[in-house]
């Protein structure tokens, strides 16, 4: 079974993959929808999933225009850049592991601008997984530091 | 995650301003309650963050200069990334322009650099 999240950013199903394709033929799905898996919980556009990609190929009657493309469209803000997140965490939690966050953020952008959608829906993944990285590591380290009484080490200086 | 979006909106206006509350009622340099850097604690540098929740105490209570000394990159990132979320929401994050994402990663860690360094303009900074 699959879920779909409609232009309304609404969640929708689960439905079969009859169903699903049935949508795509009407047109009330593309390439760009975003798709829940039957066996994941994340959210991936529906041109990345090899069962429905031939069909929304087939169906989709512009595909998209080649070259940069910024700040156009439904397409876009379907795949988070976890930007202010990946800026958040390496500021206040975690420098090393922070750094990457932001640049697989910036690569979630170029690769969007490039139309590249499944490029882009990767690297929002890796960057949402260096921001929960470099939060957990902030929040372990805080901890135990805490608790060994280490901050001390250089002085008073907090955070 | 999208079905519970304003819940989500809910909880974080909250919880900021629950922290927003405490930075203004206790002043982190005076109590222990606050994580501590963890970057400074074991290399003794300051990391780009650090000085920021004694920047936020100073901010709210109008002290702008002190805030700005503290840490000076907060002071001009926050505002701008949180106008930019409220004016324009999520989607125009990932409608910049990949050089403005380099532009800031440069200065972050250019400011990493600089406010470490032991001589004049540079010690002013030092959180």
């Amino acid at each position: 079974m699959y879920k779909i999240l409609g232009a309304d950013q609404k969640e929708y199903g689960p439905v079969t993959l009859e169903q699903l394709k049935q949508w795509v033929r009407e047109g009330r799905a593309n390439a760009n929808t975003l798709i829940q898996g039957p066996d994941s919980t994340e959210w991936k556009p529906l041109g990345t999933f090899p069962e429905l990609a031939g069909l929304s190929a087939a169906a989709a009657p512009m595909p998209p225009a080649p070259g940069p493309a910024y700040g156009t469209a439904t397409a876009t803000a379907n795949v988070p850049t976890y930007l202010w997140q990946s800026i958040v965490v390496t500021l206040c939690c975690c420098l090393p592991v922070g750094i990457p966050a932001i640049i697989f953020s910036a690569q979630v952008n170029s690769k969007l601008a490039a139309g590249d959608l499944a490029g882009a829906t990767s690297a929002s993944n890796k960057a949402r997984m260096f921001c929960w990285i470099a939060l957990g590591l902030g929040l372990v380290a805080n901890v135990i530091f805490l608790m060994l009484g280490m901050f001390d080490t250089f002085g008073k200086i907090k955070f | 995650m999208q079905i519970n979006r304003r819940t989500g909106y809910v909880l974080g206006a909250a919880a900021m301003a629950a922290a927003l509350a405490l930075l203004y009622f206790f002043a982190p340099t005076e109590h222990a309650f606050y994580p501590r850097c963890v970057f400074h604690s074991v290399t003794g540098l300051a990391c780009p963050g650090c000085g920021s929740l004694r920047a936020v105490h100073n901010l709210l209570h109008g002290e702008l200069a002190a805030a700005f000394r503290l840490n000076p990159l907060l002071i001009i990132l926050a505002p701008a990334l949180a106008g930019i979320w409220l004016v324009r929401g999520e989607a125009a994050f990932a409608s910049l322009r990949p050089v403005w994402i380099w532009i800031v990663l440069s200065v972050i860690l250019l400011f990493s650099v600089l406010r470490n360094l032991p001589m004049a303009p540079f010690t002013y900074f030092r959180p």
